[in-house]
């Protein structure tokens, strides 16, 4: 039973990074491309576009945090 | 801390003759900022302009195409002019150096298109052998002789061309310096209101200079000017004079690319001086890059002269400082743990290195969401002397003393897990002191907030994150180069250093952009929410 708690501790680790990590990246490319679509449109946005890209790297930021409390924390107590 | 100026709007109306002696005071004076008029009618119109600026605007648009064409640089220019010598003179020089400096130009080109056809010519005749005739041959090289006669008159006219640009340069730099502040006080009047009779300025100065201009207006036009405060409303956007000393004026940067404070805000750029840094010290910390970062920016310094350039590196300047001292903390110079390296154990008695962001990462995440806890809190204070100034006490309680109050009971339920018990009852006395306040200050959605300022504390924890992430990503550079390449010897030392260099400058662009992002993201979206609202206007006089 313990066994099988780590293993699915471990896989909960590891999709959290992966799909967070896919969830940042979709989220940055619509981001992305409309930040270049107001770029063309005014220049000036360049900055604010830059900052706009960034802010869903957040999810990726609490994702990795779950993974590694999940690992460090948590799973020494199971073992 | 807000130390900057305080405005006073203020409107100038005067009689049309004086209108011109008016505009050179204010142009001398340049504490003026003026608000451009707009919507005209029948009795209020736009102003016309002073003089012929089409003529002079002409002749400034050659000076400056000259200027471009020939690469000629505004270093110091010195005001040896005086105001009479703009005339027909003025105009005739610069169409005669126009035209010098075209004809050379012309000559040149010439030349050197006759000396490339020159060089087909001789490539025939080194086709001797298909038979062409004699005569033909030695005339082709009586003209390929000729060329190097040629290619010296060309270098002869070059250096003629060089010493007029010389010679005339720093005259147009000066015309041109003075045509442009000519132009503008000439145009100065398309931004006033003017009635039949009488010219009409709004604008804003600086309050402690007002009385000063209308003591000047006053002895020079007596009654004929007339200066005046008036009212405004608390939604005009009212142009912000930052007096920041030297070394916190880059991050005003930072505030022009979001929004400048409006006039009784709270101006944060002295509290973004001191977080901004070390948020990008915390995240970057690698005594190596932060050299690197140091020294580079010190160079481009001398390369890029412009303002924004110039705030943008100083900026990097201060960052990079943090970043060296955190390397220091962390041990880490370009990824290798330096300490470990060079056998030192302890300095004055303190473990190093003080905290290995690998293995301590979970020190290090609790440390970033103190810092966060911290930087919402103060952003949060900041709220509450805004809405206390703008309106009461009672409001900031309800709109941010709700949040402070729950901020500090989160903090004692999180240390009653460490400490006592007796702290998780204060925690929960405060919390619901402060539920209570949030209803009635903001309403149930209020309650739902609450998530989202939990979310703006979490996400400090990027400041372990991308940290960890730039030193992994240095980590597997060195070890890739280190453990696999470099045993190979030979011809894979030199590949192993080109990986070095290569991985380290990709990295060190990687940290420098996403440290600065970050940074910045946390102080637009975590801090600003609290307490910024914006919508200020650079302070720009008149005659700047």
């Amino acid at each position: 039973m313990a066994e099988l708690a780590v293993i699915v501790l471990v896989l909960s680790s590891v999709a959290s990074v992966i799909v967070t990590g896919f969830a940042a990246a979709w989220a940055e490319k619509h981001i992305g491309s409309a930040a270049i679509g107001a770029m063309t449109e005014k220049e000036e946005l360049f900055s604010k576009g830059l900052v706009l890209t960034v802010i869903p790297e957040t999810i990726v930021i609490f994702g990795l945090t779950v993974s590694l409390v999940l690992l460090f924390v948590v799973l020494p107590q199971l073992l | 801390m807000s130390s900057n100026e305080r405005m006073t709007k203020i409107t100038l109306v005067g009689t049309k003759d004086t209108m011109k002696e008016t505009i050179e005071i204010l142009h001398s004076l340049k504490i003026i900022h003026i608000v451009d008029f707009k919507e005209q009618d029948e009795t209020f119109e736009i102003g016309k302009s002073l003089g012929e600026v089409s003529k002079f605007s002409e002749l400034l648009l050659s000076i400056r195409s000259l200027l471009s064409k020939f690469d000629i640089r505004p270093d110091k220019i010195k005001k040896t002019y005086s105001q009479r010598e703009v005339s027909r003179e003025l105009e005739k020089e610069v169409l005669e150096t126009e035209n010098v400096l075209k004809s050379y130009n012309e000559k040149i080109s010439k030349l050197t298109s006759i000396i490339k056809e020159i060089d087909k010519i001789k490539a025939i005749g080194e086709l001797k052998d298909i038979g062409i005739q004699k005569n033909l041959i030695s005339s082709i090289d009586n003209v390929v002789s000729s060329k190097s006669e040629l290619e010296k008159q060309r270098d002869k006219l070059k250096a003629q061309m060089e010493s007029t640009i010389k010679e005339k340069s720093t005259y147009l730099l000066q015309y041109e310096d003075f045509l442009s502040t000519e132009i503008e006080k000439m145009e100065a009047p398309l931004r006033f209101t003017t009635t039949k009779n009488t010219f009409i300025v709004e604008g804003w100065v600086p309050e402690k200079k007002y009385q000063s201009l209308k003591d000047i207006l006053k002895k020079k036009f007596g009654d004929r000017v007339n200066l005046d405060k008036i009212k405004y409303s608390d939604d005009e956007s009212v142009p912000v004079d930052f007096k920041h000393p030297t070394p916190v004026k880059p991050f005003e940067l930072l505030l022009e690319l979001f929004e400048y404070p409006k006039n009784r805000e709270i101006d944060p750029t002295f509290a973004i001086f001191i977080t901004f840094p070390l948020f990008y010290g915390i995240m970057l910390g690698d005594i190596g890059y932060g050299l690197v970062i140091f020294f580079a920016s010190l160079f481009m310094k001398t390369k890029f002269k412009t303002e924004g350039w110039e705030m943008i590196l100083g900026i990097l300047e201060y960052s990079s400082i943090y970043t060296i001292v955190f390397g220091f903390i962390d041990g880490e110079f370009f990824g290798f743990d330096i300490f470990h390296l060079l056998g030192i154990k302890e300095i004055f008695g303190l473990k190093m290195p003080i905290l290995n962001r690998i293995v301590d990462f979970m020190p290090i995440m609790i440390l970033s969401i103190l810092i966060g806890v911290m930087h919402v809190l103060l952003g949060l204070v900041f709220g509450f002397i805004n809405v206390y100034r703008e309106h009461n006490l009672k409001e900031a309680i309800l709109k941010k003393g709700g949040w402070i109050i729950l901020i500090f009971s989160i903090i004692l339920l999180a240390s009653s897990l460490y400490l006592s018990d007796i702290l998780l009852y204060f925690g929960g006395a405060l919390l619901s002191v402060s539920i209570v306040l949030l209803v009635i200050g903001e309403g149930f959605i209020g309650l739902i907030e609450i998530f989202g300022i939990m979310s703006n504390i979490l996400s400090y924890v990027r400041l372990m994150a991308i940290g960890l992430s730039s030193v992994g990503i240095a980590i597997v550079i060195n070890s890739i180069v280190v453990d696999i390449i470099f045993p190979k010897g030979g011809i894979f030392l030199l590949l192993g250093y080109c990986v070095l260099i290569v991985g380290h400058i990709g990295n060190i662009l990687l940290g420098i952009l996403a440290s600065f992002l970050h940074a910045l993201r946390l102080h637009y979206v975590e801090f600003f929410t609290k307490f910024y609202e914006g919508g200020g206007i650079k302070y720009k006089p008149f005659g700047i």
